[in-house]
Formats: C-alpha cells, sequence, structure tokens
C-alpha cells in the first residue's frame, strides 16, 4: 500500500489524469485563479513595517556595529554575554531549593539527563489512548515567580515506563515539532523538569524550581505577548535512544506573564536594597578560586510590583551613580552580576548565586578591592529597563588576591605609520601586539580602530558617539607573549562609523569567554601613541 | 564588472560593496534562491528579494482563509518579520524559501485566531473568490463540493492546488512527510469526489 501511494504520488506530481482522484486534482488546477492582487496601500504598509524591521537588524542592537569583516557573530556573541550577564536576568532567578511543601502525592524521582528539546524521531506511532493532562498549578497564573507546583495526570497503556517533561512554550504554538534545524523559536520548549514515571502511577506533583540556569532571555525569546503557557509531555525513549512523543498537553489556562514585561512608572524614590548578610567575612581576601557567595538582601519595592533584584561586584570607589544617563559606567565599575525576580509583597530575599572568579575581576578591581553593589531595576530587559535604585556598599568590601603576574596587552608597533592619515582604499595594516596572559591558558585577541570615548569594552551604540571597528579576533595563548594581527582597513565601513576628521587610535583587547558564555576583558589598552586621522572629504 | 539580472536594487548595491576587493563576474538569476537565501542570512537587506518573490503569494493565502484585508495585512508583516528575524536558523533543503512562509503564515494565522478567540469557522473563501468563474456551472458544484470538506482537508488541497506548492513543500508547510502528503491528498480528494458526485446528482436529478 505504500509503494503504491508513491507511486500514485509520484503520477500526480507529473501532472498525470489516469484515475479519478488525478482527473480531479487536474480540475482544481484548472480552477485555480491568478494570485489575488494586493492593494497598493496594503503592499506599501507591509513593505514599511518589514523594512523598519530591517533596518533595525542592519544595525545590530547591541551597538559596536563592526565592519563586514565576519566579526558580526564575535561582537554579537561577546555582547550577548555581557549584555545577558548584567541585564537579562531581569527574569532570571536563582535557584532557591526552598523544601518541598504542599501535595507531593507520588513522589517522583527526576533526572536532568534531558533538559533540552529532544528531536523527536516518529518512529513509534502515538497511541491514542496514552495522554498527559495539567490539572492544576500552584499558582495558577499571573506573574512567573520562581516556585511552581505542577500536577498532571495521565495514562500510560503499551509502554510501562516514559518520561514526563515540564516546560514552557509559547501559549499559540501548536505542539508540533518541526525539524530542528528549521525550528523557529516559538516552537520550541523551555524545559524545566524531566521525570521518570514509574509503573502503576497516574498522577505526579512537580515541583519547578525557576533557577537563574533557566534562563529568562530563552523564555522571553519563545513568549508571546510576553506569556508563556505550561506543557506537559510523556516521552518513550528507545534502546537506541530514540524518543517518542505519547501524549501532549499544552495548558493554555495557566499562562504566565514574564516579569520582564512589567511596566516601570517614574521611580518615586521610595525602592531600597540593603545588605544584611553575605557568606564570607566583609574586608577578608576573597578565595583564588571560583566560589559563588550568599547574600541576603532586605529590600523595599514600591515603584513597581516586581523587580529584578541585582547583585554584583563593584569597583568600591564608584558610588552607584549614575546608571540610567550612561550605562557604560556599569560596564566600567560592576562585574559578575547575578539577579533575582522580587516582588513588593516581600521584603527579603536571599541570593546564592553571586560568583567571584579571580581570574575575570581585575577589570573593576582597581585598587585590588571589590564592594557589593545591590540594584532594583524593572521593565523589558536591556536597554529600556528602569533603574529604580542603586548603590555600592563599602561596608561590604573586600580583597581580591594578586596573580603573581597580571594579565597585559601593548601595541608594540603598526605597519601604519602613526599620526598619518587612514587611506581611502582598503588597507591592510599588520598590528604587533604583545600581551603577557597568566589567567588562562588561552585567550581572544581583538584589535581595532576606536575613538576616544570607547572605553574599550562592548557597549550599546546607542550610549553615545562611542564606535571602533575591529580586526578578525585571533585566539593567542598562554606560552607566547607577542602576535601580529592583519587588521584591514576599510574606509566604507570607517566611514559609518567615525565622522571625518576624527582621530581614531589603535585599541587591543584581551578577553576570556566562561562557561556561561558571558565575556570578560582580562586585559585592554587604548594606544595613545598608535593614532591615526580620518580623511575630510574635498 | 558585474553583471545582475532580476535582481533587487539593494542587492545589487550589496554586492557590490561585498565584492569589491576581489573583482569577480556574478551572475544571478531567479532560480539562485539558495544563494540569495545566504545573502540574506548573512545582511537583513539582502531580504528584499525573497520579500518581493513571495510577498503576494503570503497575503492571498492568508487573506483566503481569513477574509479580512486588515488581518491579512498584519499576518502577512509579521510572517515576513519573522521570517527575517530567524532567517539565520534557515537551512536550505531543497524545499523552497516559499514553504517556509507559508509555515509560518500558517502558525501566525492559528495563533491569531486563538488569541482573538475567533470561535467561527474559518471563512475558507478559497473557492468564493480563488475558483474561476465558469459558465457551465462546474466550478460552482467544485465550490460547493470543497466547501462541504474539513478545515484539514481544504487547507491541504488550497497549498497543493490553488497555491501551487509541490507536494514536498506542502510537507514541509504541514510539518510531515511527503508520503503521508499523499496519502492525505489522496484521502481528501476521494471525500472531494464523493461530494461532488452527490451534487452533480442532485443538479441531474433537478434537471430532469
Amino acid at each position: 500500500m505504500p509503494n503504491e501511494m508513491n507511486d500514485w504520488g509520484r503520477r500526480l506530481d507529473a501532472g498525470e489524469t489516469d484515475d479519478a482522484e488525478l482527473k480531479l486534482a487536474a480540475r482544481l488546477r484548472a480552477a485555480r485563479p491568478p494570485v489575488l492582487s494586493m492593494p497598493s496601500a496594503t503592499e506599501a504598509a507591509i513593505r514599511a513595517r518589514v523594512l523598519n524591521n530591517s533596518n533595525a537588524h542592519a544595525k545590530p542592537r547591541f551597538g559596536f556595529a563592526w565592519p563586514r569583516w565576519n566579526l558580526g557573530w564575535w561582537a554579537g556573541t561577546a555582547l550577548a554575554g555581557v549584555i545577558l550577564t548584567l541585564f537579562s536576568f531581569m527574569f532570571s532567578v536563582l535557584s532557591q531549593p526552598l523544601p518541598a511543601s504542599g501535595p507531593t502525592a507520588d513522589p517522583v524521582k527526576t533526572f536532568t539527563g534531558l533538559n533540552a528539546t529532544p528531536d523527536f524521531i516518529e518512529t513509534l506511532q502515538a497511541n491514542q489512548l496514552d495522554q498527559v493532562r495539567i490539572v492544576s498549578v500552584a499558582p495558577s497564573g499571573g506573574w512567573l515567580t520562581n516556585q511552581l507546583e505542577v500536577t498532571v495526570a495521565y495514562t500510560l497503556t503499551d509502554t510501562p515506563t516514559a518520561t514526563l517533561q515540564i516546560a514552557f512554550v509559547n501559549p499559540n504554538w501548536d505542539g508540533e515539532f518541526v525539524p530542528v534545524e528549521n525550528r523557529m523559536p516559538w516552537e520550541e520548549v523551555f524545559s524545566t523538569e524531566v521525570t521518570r514515571l514509574g509503573d502503576n502511577q497516574y498522577a505526579a506533583t512537580i515541583i519547578i524550581n525557576i533557577s537563574a540556569e533557566n534562563n529568562g532571555a530563552e523564555l522571553a525569546r519563545l513568549a508571546e505577548e510576553n506569556q508563556v503557557a505550561l506543557y506537559a509531555s510523556l516521552t518513550a525513549v528507545s534502546a537506541q535512544r530514540e524518543f517518542s512523543r505519547l501524549a501532549y498537553h499544552i495548558a493554555r489556562q495557566y499562562t504566565y506573564q514574564l516579569p520582564t514585561t512589567v511596566g516601570c512608572t517614574t521611580p518615586n524614590g521610595l525602592d531600597r536594597a540593603v545588605i544584611k548578610s553575605v557568606s564570607v567575612e566583609p574586608n577578608s581576601q576573597l578565595p583564588n578560586a571560583p566560589t559563588a557567595f550568599e547574600v541576603e538582601v532586605e529590600y523595599q519595592l514600591s515603584s513597581a510590583p516586581v523587580a529584578s533584584l541585582i547583585l554584583g561586584w563593584a569597583d568600591p570607589a564608584w558610588t552607584g551613580e549614575p546608571i540610567g544617563a550612561n550605562r557604560v559606567e556599569l560596564f566600567r565599575y560592576v562585574s559578575h552580576t547575578t539577579s533575582l525576580v522580587v516582588s513588593a509583597q516581600h521584603t527579603t530575599a536571599r541570593l546564592r548565586g553571586l560568583i567571584f572568579d579571580p581570574a575575570l575581576s581585575a577589570s573593576v578591581a582597581r585598587d585590588g578591592r571589590l564592594a557589593l553593589w545591590v540594584a532594583l531595576a524593572c521593565g523589558p530587559a536591556g536597554a529600556q529597563s528602569t533603574w529604580l535604585y542603586s548603590h555600592v556598599w563599602p561596608d561590604h568590601t573586600y580583597f581580591v588576591p594578586t596573580p603573581n603576574t597580571a594579565n597585559a596587552v601593548s601595541i608594540a608597533s603598526a605597519s601604519l605609520t602613526p599620526g598619518a592619515t587612514l587611506p581611502g582604499a582598503l588597507t591592510p595594516i599588520n598590528v604587533t601586539v604583545n600581551y603577557t596572559l597568566t589567567t588562562a591558558p588561552t585567550a581572544t585577541l581583538q584589535i581595532g580602530l576606536a575613538n576616544a570615548e570607547w572605553p574599550g569594552s562592548e557597549v550599546d551604540a546607542r550610549a553615545g558617539t562611542i564606535f571602533a571597528v575591529g580586526a578578525q579576533p585571533v585566539v593567542v595563548t598562554a606560552d607566547k607573549n607577542s602576535v601580529t594581527v592583519p587588521f584591514y582597513y576599510e574606509p566604507i565601513s570607517a566611514a559609518q562609523m567615525f565622522s571625518e576628521g576624527w582621530q581614531v587610535n589603535l585599541f587591543a583587547t584581551l578577553s576570556y569567554q566562561t562557561e556561561t558564555g558571558a565575556w570578560a576583558r582580562l586585559a585592554y589598552q587604548f594606544s595613545p601613541e598608535f593614532f591615526y586621522l580620518l580623511p575630510i572629504s574635498q | 564588472m558585474f553583471i545582475c539580472v532580476n535582481l533587487h536594487p539593494i542587492i545589487l548595491k550589496l554586492i557590490w560593496l561585498k565584492d569589491f576587493a576581489p573583482f569577480r563576474i556574478k551572475l544571478i538569476t531567479m532560480n539562485d534562491e539558495p544563494e540569495l537565501i545566504r545573502r540574506a542570512q548573512k545582511d537583513p537587506q539582502a531580504f528584499g528579494w525573497l520579500y518581493d518573490r513571495y510577498v503576494r503569494r503570503i497575503y492571498a493565502f492568508v487573506y483566503h482563509r481569513c477574509g479580512d484585508g486588515a488581518i491579512a495585512q498584519d499576518v502577512t508583516a509579521t510572517t515576513f518579520e519573522k521570517a527575517l528575524q530567524n532567517i539565520s536558523r534557515f537551512r536550505w533543503q531543497g524545499v523552497a524559501f516559499g514553504a517556509w512562509l507559508y509555515r509560518i503564515a500558517r502558525n501566525e494565522l492559528n495563533g491569531y485566531f486563538r488569541r482573538e478567540r475567533h470561535n467561527r469557522d474559518l471563512d475558507w473563501r478559497v473557492l468564493e473568490t480563488h475558483v474561476a468563474p465558469s459558465h457551465n456551472g462546474k466550478h460552482d458544484a467544485l465550490h460547493a463540493a470543497f466547501g462541504a470538506l474539513t478545515d484539514d482537508d481544504r487547507e491541504l488541497l488550497t497549498l497543493r492546488f490553488f497555491e501551487d506548492l509541490s507536494s514536498a513543500e506542502v510537507a514541509q508547510v504541514l510539518n510531515t512527510s511527503v508520503n503521508i502528503v499523499y496519502v492525505r491528498v489522496h484521502r481528501a480528494l476521494q471525500r472531494l469526489r464523493v461530494e461532488l458526485e452527490k451534487l452533480e446528482t442532485v443538479e441531474a436529478d433537478h434537471a430532469k
């Protein structure tokens, strides 16, 4: 039968008409009219909308408009890492393994082997009798909090055991999986818990802790109008590790608003956050290995119902202001932030994920010390967030262990004479960079041209006239101390970045990508010696 | 030196800039969809050609499903916005880019109806406006028979015969295999034939 149908399908595709259905197919084709004409006003409106979108893409949201020398991905990744580290957790929540309370009938063992959307292979047809249904959730909607209790009822018929997956999905998703390579963000599930179901069970209650690992940016990506719905699925796994979804349920009655969408009015000045305790003594030396600290904060949230409480390590000399006026300050003075979504209904919060990494703290620990910075912010993540409160606490200051030799980078020579006017044609400039790498076996070296306002970190170009064009990043190793990097100066890209007659300087950054994907700057030089002038058109 | 045929002006400019250093002769034709997708993945400006090629078809498809110009405009624009946002994820698999757009449009439309709590049945005005007028009444019967089919059957036959997608493209839109498309089309045509025979019998009785 399948072969017959394949043969029939090929005849259909070939336009043959030798049976009743094929004749009818030909009739339908003949009845096909010309494509509906689209009113010109409609076309103009659609074009304008898509064009605006296109322009938004043409100018990367996170500034740093690298030229076309295949730098976009690097800058994007670096920026995404930094921005995520600092802002994305408008939603992300520290994992707080609170004791599982409430109804926990049929306690089930969870395992972490499956935490991504599997690429389902439909080798096994789902038995129509297998069912799963989300029957209750607490809380049952509203703002997405850091813990949900989900109870599902299920029926397994032919399969003795299966996997229960609870996830967040786009409320409009139809539940159909598509090939992973063409999957759209809203066709993905954001897996939170995967649980092995045993025999003879008909219901399970799962406590979902939405932790910092459950990245808020991922949830925002698949959300529809900042809402997500709960999804439950039963999956059988064959001996060949092929997944077969037996049943699923999208509980659209349980939709949750992501806290990133909380609207902010003008801060009323009553928002506060005070550090109550830290799992390390003030004025002590921080450990010489990456360590996570626990911090208890007492806060008062008045301007918004929900906000992100953000903690980070900051330069003790920084007051914490101004943040809103110039976001560059954050990158200059703060590192290693973490956050927790807090509600105005409560006044205390405990964050357990504040990480100190001695290899990456040098850029902000200017005098060998770090202080705790605490902030409250609301609204969408990123540049539009509203800062409600920001303060550096000098009474929570710590000493940073000093490495034997600090990371360093300096520009030694360039094939274009310093002080020259940059050429009007594509010109290779070979730049030799000396470096010392002590805190990591490898790092990424980036050179380029920047104007004097550029602080040497990845910043939002919209924050001001801060521009840089760069070369292809190269990986350098700690066992060497010099490298020559070709930088193809391209006048068209430079003209987009800089104004005529500007002075630009060579810079070099030595960066390191952490396990979380975030980029941290190990060393940086904005060379006053190697400066050039942009030409002035006649 | 560049030779560009049937090329969107924006792409013309883009090719000039991108291929500035190594001078080369570049001939791009309408059939170079994979190449244009690759370009659009690198630079959103190059999306223009794909947009021009498909916007009318997608608009017509959406309009015939919802019967509302404003909704069709919104859904079409959203479809192309999402395609542009996600084009980097698209992988050429030998199926036209349009199939991917149809799938996005279909999802968008389904989402729209869910959001708006549209309880009314989708109009599927496909044949109302789609079937070319005829003087012998045959298309009217086809129209009526088509209207008696289920939504799924109408969607399938519309994609395959009115939107003129290949079976492989329909499979891509519906996220299924080509073999299943063959089976479903065959069954839908069988049901259409049954409905048509019923109507033609009634008409024959009336004629007597």
